[in-house]
């Protein structure tokens, strides 16, 4: 893994590598804090199929101030293979990490983790679909963008497969989802979108992934689809105005994991690799786009 | 609401600021053009868009994320298999992906743009996420 630092106007002013010793690293979300340190979080894993997340707090130099690893965290359902996602702090200085719940032999899901001012893990759940056998089904794409305000709830989006059926991502009948999360982990708010139509799902629609607060209270939401009326795959925009109500879609675990911190060095690059691409080669072109959606 | 062409529009992230503005991030294929490009929408608070824009160079450039910069611009970051020696894509020479970094002002104008080129890396990189530091910069990891 390694992580790259520019200033504002793009000069690159350093590079490092990390390592970790028998184990490859990706990170795979990085977000800056008060004092100017960062956190990284990210995967590791080896040839063998082991391996866990862990989360690294870089200086303003880049340089590692510790890191800890969290092994796959044993739940009552099996060994978890965490991926982190997105990563957020909240107002009250704790970090939210987000991302993709694996089970061996058994669909994916999403999960949240908390951790207190000092980076110590605080709680985590697990959200996974509710259905006729209580088994996750798969959802993947999860994205954390809302850390704010009074409420600190966190709205994740994502995509499903159909409650009840396990599928395949991106097959007929396939939803998009987005729900809040309270501080207590418990889903407060959530909302499904079932597209439209009957077209071969070759296209990969995602009706949710991302979204972004609005002042009034609402989200939108931003993603793709080939239903409602897309001559193939088109940007989908739409706003939701979540309302308190008590979750029907998902079942929620508690999880527990271990930590051990982990000597990881850093190894510095040469900033040279950073090539610069003057504007004038960027072709920038103005388009006229309006809402395509059928009446 | 639908937005793109008659091709294949991916949304992918979008930011909205306190006034409701909201811009939407993403790429294009064949809908406006042969080559894959970077798709920016800025509506406005009606949501009715106010322009559109594609970024590329002479081959694919797909988006990875974008970081809302507090100049009111965006960092966009993703993968690029353009040369950028000319503006033009007639010729679409390529090359093997890169990672593309690209600061565009709040009104979508390119301010700079950069690659980012390991030659000793046997494995593709890639840029994964990012964020603008205390500092004014920008921190971007990868693999």
């Amino acid at each position: 893994m390694f992580a790259l630092k520019l200033v504002a106007d793009g000069k690159p002013i350093w590079l490092h590598r990390y390592h970790m010793d028998t184990y490859y690293g990706n990170a795979t979300t990085v977000t800056s804090l008060k004092d100017g340190q960062i956190d990284i979080a990210g995967g590791y894993f080896n040839d063998m199929d082991e391996g866990g997340f862990l989360v690294m707090t870089l200086s303003p130099d880049g340089l590692p101030m510790h890191v800890t690893e969290y092994p796959r965290p044993l739940t009552p359902l099996g060994s978890a293979i965490l991926s982190p996602i997105g990563m957020g702090v909240l107002d009250n200085g704790q970090t939210v990490i987000a991302g993709a719940y694996k089970l061996k032999d058994k669909p994916e899901s999403a999960y949240v983790l908390w951790f207190d001012q000092k980076g110590m893990f605080k709680n985590g759940h697990i959200y996974s679909l509710r259905n006729a056998v209580d088994t996750p089904v798969t959802v993947g794409s999860f994205t954390i963008r809302r850390e704010v305000g009074a409420t600190n709830r966190i709205a994740l989006v994502g995509n499903s497969g159909a409650v009840g059926v396990v599928r395949a991502m991106n097959e007929p009948g396939d939803q998009a989802i987005a729900l809040l999360i309270d501080e207590q982990g418990n889903v407060s708010s959530e909302v499904s979108v079932r597209a439209s139509g009957t077209q071969s799902t070759n296209h990969s629609n995602s009706e949710y992934d991302d979204i972004a607060p609005l002042q009034d209270g609402s989200f939108a939401l931003l993603g793709t689809t080939d239903g409602f009326g897309a001559p193939i795959v088109n940007f989908i925009f739409s706003v939701w105005t979540p309302h308190d109500n008590t979750s029907a879609l998902f079942n929620v675990f508690s999880i527990d994991v271990q930590a051990a911190p982990v000597p990881v060095p850093a190894v510095s690059g040469d900033t040279d690799r950073i090539e610069n691409v003057p504007a004038s080669k960027i072709d920038v072109t103005e388009l006229k786009v309006s809402n395509l959606e059928h009446p | 609401m639908l937005l793109g062409g008659l091709g294949l529009d991916r949304g992918r992230k979008l930011d909205c600021d306190s006034a409701g503005n909201c811009t939407l991030f993403g790429s294009t294929f064949k809908s406006f053009g042969e080559s894959t490009d970077i798709f920016v929408i800025r509506l406005n608070p009606n949501h009715t868009p106010e322009w559109a824009r594609t970024y590329g160079g002479t081959n694919k450039d797909t988006l990875q994320d974008v970081v809302a910069s507090r100049d009111g611009g965006y960092l966009l970051f993703g993968s690029s298999q353009s040369l950028f020696i000319t503006p033009l894509k007639v010729l679409s020479p390529h090359r093997v992906p890169r990672p593309l970094i690209v600061k565009l002002s709040h009104g979508g104008d390119v301010e700079w743009a950069k690659l980012v080129q390991f030659n000793d890396s046997k494995a593709q990189t890639k840029l994964f996420s990012a964020t603008q530091t205390t500092d004014g910069g920008f921190v971007l990891v990868g693999q």
